[in-house]
């Protein structure tokens, strides 16, 4: 029978992709499903400034690191808002291009379903063309959810 | 994220008044501070000098891009400024530096850091761009060539 077994929310620290594995952690509940929680560290972007020179050795080790923390800190967060309802998520980080990392993942586990957090309205053809949200949502070969309405999130995540 | 999310008209000047490293960075956390985005330009000046020990953040063909973590601030913040006769900033090439971008960026904020120095990068790589940044005649068109450029201009 098909059926929607594995999920997977990737969150960036911003408040949407929290709202996003809110809704992540309801639906995994409603489910049965398997939920993965994925943290991509933007290394490309890290290489491109030490070309640049913008970025020494050093600084671009201390920024590193600390994205590493970072990741560590969300998805943590993520894990105590799944646990106090009885979630268990699995946790992954990841070095690279993003949008690649998170497309890799979602093929080598088979998953089912993609939720991202709202996009931000698009303020430059640029800045579009670099969205690694936006790249996801066309390259992902699962479905994938944006999830929007915040209140309506978290009412859904209070109430399971 | 974009450079438009973080430009602010009154902190950009065409007009850097300052010819020597130290009282050009100066000046660029002055313009943050009348934009209201720098409440303690000591510590901003001081963690942007510590970076600036390391290495030279003046690169080629007149860019300089000084940058910082800093608790000075609460939000990213960016000034631009541009200077007509150039300033000695010890950069990679050489030259003189005409177009400074200074970013500063609370701790904990690496991600937007990182993503925001990215599109300076991105920016200052056309020689067109580079070239109307330093012609700009006021504030209002350096956002201008910004939008432009971000909008595929």
């Amino acid at each position: 029978m098909n059926k929607i077994n594995k999920l997977m929310v990737v969150i960036d620290g911003s408040s949407e992709s929290l709202t996003a594995s809110l809704y992540g952690i309801y639906l995994s509940k409603l489910l049965s499903a398997e939920l993965y929680v994925v943290y991509v560290i933007n290394e490309k972007a890290l290489n491109e400034l030490l070309k640049a020179r913008i970025f020494i050795e050093e600084e671009k080790i201390d920024y590193e690191k600390e994205m590493e923390q970072d990741a560590d800190k969300y998805l943590h967060q993520v894990e105590t808002k799944a646990s106090a309802k009885g979630v268990t998520i699995k946790k992954i980080i990841k070095k690279g291009i993003v949008h690649n990392e998170v497309v890799t993942l979602s093929k080598e586990n088979q998953i089912d379903l993609i939720l991202l957090g709202q996009l931000r309205k698009i303020i430059s053809v640029r800045e579009a063309s670099y969205d690694e949200m936006e790249r996801i949502m066309r390259e992902a070969p699962s479905h994938v959810i944006i999830v929007k309405n915040d209140k309506k999130v978290e009412m859904l995540y209070e109430n399971l | 994220m974009s450079l438009l999310d973080i430009l602010d008209e009154k902190a950009i000047t065409v007009h850097l008044q300052e010819l020597e490293k130290e009282s050009v960075i100066k000046e660029l956390l002055d313009l943050l501070v009348k934009a209201g985005k720098l409440k303690d330009k000591e510590l901003a000046f001081h963690d942007v000098m510590e970076r600036e020990k390391k290495g030279s953040t003046g690169l080629e063909k007149g860019i300089a891009v000084p940058h910082a973590k800093t608790a000075a601030v609460t939000a990213l913040s960016m000034s631009i400024g541009i200077s007509a006769e150039g300033v000695d900033f010890n950069s990679m090439d050489g030259e003189y530096s005409h177009i400074f971008f200074l970013l500063l960026a609370p701790p904990g904020a690496s991600g937007p850091h990182v993503a925001a120095l990215s599109n300076i990068a991105r920016l200052v790589q056309p020689p067109l761009i580079r070239d109307k940044l330093k012609n700009a005649k006021s504030p209002g068109e350096v956002i201008d060539i910004i939008t432009q450029y971000e909008n595929g201009g």
